[in-house]
């Protein structure tokens, strides 16, 4: 160890001097990650965090925004316990909710897959499978408003050619919650399917020259390879859709207004109502929180689900 | 053992196979484009005859009328809802583009103090719902008289923090030893951001530029509470209007949706190059 | 004159002491090596020279000015990346003069120190292409170029070579060596190589755990290594090691194992003796060792040969002792044969001896 002393200059032997940095530096240093994330920051305080307390701030509030606002205590949440539609509206998000999903998502693997495979006119395909996801709810729900008119739809002419009579899709109750879910997969599954694809197309290639040397065949590789894989996109995607789809609002609101009676009545489409036909501010803000509840929930039981897979 | 034995002659059991699963393949991707455009090619017949009458058939292509288009470009006050859905879907847009990739920047480069609390926050509020932050924000725009502006159209969509993710994931691909070069070549912090990690970012942005785009485009309860004015009010609660207004002229709404998905498709044609850079190319994985 | 003085450099990260105290001077116009294996702190002590990490404690000094807050582009050094870093969104001249640019350099003097670095790194004819369109090579000797146009006081080098086929990366370390004495320059390099280290460099210095081990000419470090450590790390094939004693023959003091007795000169036996505390390690280079048939001598160490290694100017011989396996590198016109019992012969010129218990060598 001779070798390191004699390195060492001869200052070395004085006592060690506590480099200060210059103050420059060290607010640099200190401020400087903070301007990078302080537009974010300001924007999301004041239309997320901010919001966020004042809603609940607001459950406690009775009264009409001209009137004003007064403290009620617990009184919104005691009418909404005994509020039958709010209850009917939230079966029915949940309805919606709990059909669109493993519909959607299925299809958009499926179309995914296929895309995946080695074929002509690929670009071709995505552009047309696109095309209702670049629609916006409103404009899919006027086209197919438009397609489900009982005298002339298109669904109905369809249905005369085999000699079945007109039917009243939106007027009959039974009907309205698959028709948004119909409509959803006919305008989502594009979306969901550029996401899988993407995943899809991550994957390196060898695993699949790997497991077809191992014998699997190409559906095989696909349930082995392939889904294991995406479970990350997919659990990104099913947790996304879950917090989306629960707030069905643009489909009812244009195509039924809730009807007929209460059968196409959602959560936010009450909520809707309650704040801004009725003016009941405090009421609308509690169901909303019940919502945002049930979401949590939703997000956490799914994220345990998928890690219990991801582990077995 | 077959597979061995077609590396030598045709297996014709093999071929036969691959060229049904071939046929299924282009059926179901068929059909699934019918699905998908048939309603919309139904929509656009409409639209394009000169009074609306309950059959429609494909022939009108051959002579199309464009007077539901001339009434709804310049009778009715969609040319404004147009105008305003593209001001407001670009500039939220583009300040998005912007807040979020800084932030999605330090995110994913940067040590500070609160760094990952603040994201785990930000993640958090993905899962609020809409009409949680919709009523007091409302309050506040009532009371800040933001009603029927620009602004109270903009901002609020600029709080959403998904991008904020997008970026974090995508900046933390870009190696970190790009970011020492550019400290040596004597780049500032905000010099790295502008000239390292932007221009590495483009599929990314396209990505988050592309999502945002739609999502302002489509945005429809936030605008119908605020936007109640045809000055500013954008497309979806003006599309929605449409039917009971004019007690549903199938003609003008037709015109008027298909107007309305023009501009998506053109970014979206423009943007699917950037995508599929994006997301890896055209790469196939079989065969 | 470039001289990095590093004084008593602490870095830690979170519980880790990457860098362990260490205190060095970098000579000016020297190529300094530093060499250790991966996590071993060189390439942080590295980054801490060129300003891209902050020393926990501790001083750095370029030409005795204090930079330990001097931003990197102020402290007038240069640095090539083991990945390259080019910016893939910019055109070979672009990287190369970015820095220039940033500096506010003069455009005439940009064009000439762009010329001229392009026409000795062959790079003239691919001027405007982007990263992408380069091979491995040229993307390397663009990085190159990046850095010596910036006629920096210090070169700082993170493993450069480590990404080029094996070929490509001996011509380089020769285009290195050129560079150096061209320029003049005073380089820091980063490399777990050691080859590198022994080709390249003025001086060496061995880290491990984030602490220096030994400071000196590559062949002083591998002919006295200061401890087992660096003995093992210097030298391709490591160096041998047995478990010894110590033990008076007559006059003579012998080196004990188990199944051998090794003479040593009188004055290292004397020393030896006096510390032998917990038994020692016999260290001896592969090429200190030679075979000779088991009876023709009854000096030297039976063995077993086990594998036969023809390089063609040498060969090499491994050879089981008592259940462990020696490496001899003897004249490949010694040819063995597998199961042959031999005895291996060291050379007691070139032996080593390191305390069993802190490693360090005993002489």
């Amino acid at each position: 160890m001779a070798d390191v002393t004699q390195a060492v200059p001869g200052s070395a032997s004085a006592p060690p001097r506590a480099a200060v940095a210059p103050l420059s530096v060290r607010l640099n240093k200190a401020f400087g990650p903070y301007l990078f994330i302080l537009p974010k920051l300001i924007v999301f305080s004041v239309f997320m965090l901010y919001p966020l307390i004042r809603a609940i701030m607001l459950t406690f509030q009775g009264g009409a925004i001209l009137s004003g606002l007064s403290w009620v205590g617990f009184r919104n949440y005691r009418r909404i316990i005994n509020d039958d539609i709010f209850w009917i509206g939230l079966k029915n998000s949940i309805y919606y909710t709990v059909m669109v999903i493993p519909s959607v998502l299925i299809v958009a693997i499926v179309l995914a897959g296929l895309l995946n495979r080695q074929i002509r006119f690929r670009p071709l395909f995505i552009v047309l499978l696109i095309v209702p996801t670049v629609s916006s709810t409103v404009a899919a729900s006027v086209i197919w408003s438009y397609m489900l008119q009982t005298d002339g739809g298109l669904f109905n002419r369809i249905l005369g050619l085999i000699g079945l009579g007109p039917v009243n899709w939106l007027g009959t109750s039974g009907y309205v919650i698959p028709i948004f879910v119909a409509l959803e997969v006919w305008r989502g599954a594009g979306f969901y399917t550029i996401l899988f694809l993407a995943s899809m197309q991550s994957i390196p290639k060898h695993l699949y020259d790997a497991a077809s040397i191992d014998g699997a065949t190409g559906l095989q590789s696909f349930r082995l390879v392939t889904l294991p894989l995406m479970r990350p996109t997919i659990l990104f995607a099913t947790v996304m859709a879950t917090i989306w789809n629960l707030q069905l609002f643009d489909s009812p609101y244009v195509m039924t207004k809730g009807g007929p009676g209460y059968a196409s009545m959602t959560v936010v489409m009450y909520i809707y109502q309650q704040a801004f036909r009725f003016d009941s501010m405090g009421l609308a803000a509690t169901m909303s929180l019940v919502l945002l509840l049930l979401i949590m929930t939703l997000a956490v039981v799914q994220l345990l689900f998928f890690r219990k897979e991801v582990q077995f | 053992m077959s597979a061995v034995t077609s590396a030598y002659k045709p297996d014709r059991r093999l071929q036969r196979n691959n060229r049904l699963k071939d046929v299924a393949t282009y059926g179901v991707l068929v059909l699934a484009c019918v699905a998908t455009t048939g309603p919309i090619i139904f929509l656009l017949a409409t639209s394009l005859k000169e009074t609306y009458t309950r059959t429609v058939d494909l022939s009108v292509f051959l002579s199309p009328s464009w007077t539901n288009y001339h009434n709804v470009w310049f009778v009715h006050p969609f040319r404004q809802w147009m105008i305003n859905s593209l001001i407001v879907a670009t500039v939220v847009t583009v300040l998005i583009l912007f807040i979020d990739s800084l932030a999605g920047y330090a995110f994913a480069r940067k040590r500070f103090r609160g760094r990952d609390g603040l994201f785990l926050v930000l993640l958090a509020t993905l899962m609020i719902p809409l009409p949680v932050t919709l009523l007091p924000t409302f309050l506040l725009a009532n009371r800040l008289g933001l009603i029927n502006t620009y602004q109270a159209l903009i901002l609020p969509g600029l709080a959403y923090p998904v991008g904020v993710f997008m970026m974090r994931q995508f900046i933390q691909t870009i190696p970190g030893e790009l970011e020492d070069a550019a400290r040596i070549d004597g780049m500032s912090d905000f010099g790295i951001y502008i000239r390292v990690i932007l221009p590495l970012c483009i599929p990314g942005l396209a990505v988050l530029g592309l999502f945002t785009f739609t999502t302002s485009w489509s945005a429809f309860l936030w605008p119908l509470i605020v936007a109640t004015s045809d000055s500013t009010r954008t497309i979806p609660p003006g599309l929605a209007t449409i039917p009971g207004q004019y007690n549903t002229d199938w003609g003008l709404a037709t015109a008027a949706t298909v107007s309305s998905m023009i501009p998506m498709l053109i970014i979206f044609l423009i943007f699917q190059r950037y995508l599929r850079q994006g997301f890896g190319g055209g790469r196939t994985t079989k065969g | 004159m470039a001289e990095v003085n590093i004084q008593n450099i602490v870095k830690t990260f979170g519980e880790i002491r990457a860098v362990d105290d260490v205190t060095l001077t970098i000579r000016d116009r020297e190529f300094l090596v530093l060499l250790g294996p991966s996590g071993c702190g060189k390439t942080t002590l590295l980054r801490m020279i060129a300003g891209l990490e902050e020393p926990t404690s501790g001083e750095i000094f370029i030409d005795e000015k204090l930079v330990n807050f001097t931003p990197p582009k102020d402290r007038d050094i240069s640095m090539v990346f083991q990945n390259y870093a080019l910016y893939p969104h910019m055109d070979v001249t672009n990287n190369i003069t970015l820095g220039l640019r940033l500096h506010k350099t003069p455009k005439d003097t940009i064009k000439a120190r762009l010329a001229n670095a392009a026409s000795w790194l062959q790079l003239s004819s691919l001027l405007d292409r982007t990263p992408r369109q380069l091979s491995g090579g040229q993307q390397q000797r663009v990085a190159l170029g990046r850095s010596v146009v910036r006629e920096p006081k210090v070169f700082l080098m993170d493993e450069p070579l480590s990404n080029l086929d094996a070929r490509l990366r001996v011509n380089m370390r020769a285009e290195l060596i050129k560079l150096h004495r061209q320029l003049g320059a005073t380089i820091v390099y980063v490399t777990h190589d050691q080859s590198e280290a022994m080709t390249m460099a003025t001086r060496v210095a061995i880290m491990r755990n984030g602490v220096l081990q030994q400071l000196d000419a590559p062949l002083k470090v591998y002919r006295q290594p200061a401890n087992k450590y660096v003995a093992t790390f210097m030298g391709n094939p490591e160096m041998n090691f047995l478990e010894a004693g110590i033990a008076r023959d007559g006059e003579d003091w012998v080196l004990t194992g188990s199944t051998f007795r090794q003479k040593l000169p009188a004055e290292r036996g004397e020393a030896l003796s006096k510390q032998n505390g917990h038994g020692f390690w016999l260290g001896v280079r592969p090429e200190a060792i030679s075979i000779v048939p088991e009876s023709e001598s009854d000096d030297g160490i039976p063995a077993i040969i086990d594998v036969v290694s023809p390089m063609g100017g040498n060969t090499l011989v491994y050879a089981i002792v008592d259940g462990e396996t020696l490496v001899a590198d003897v004249p490949s016109d010694v040819e063995p044969s597998v199961g042959d019992k031999v005895r291996l012969v060291l050379d007691p010129t070139r032996i080593h001896a390191f305390d069993r218990e802190s490693e360090l060598a005993l002489w």
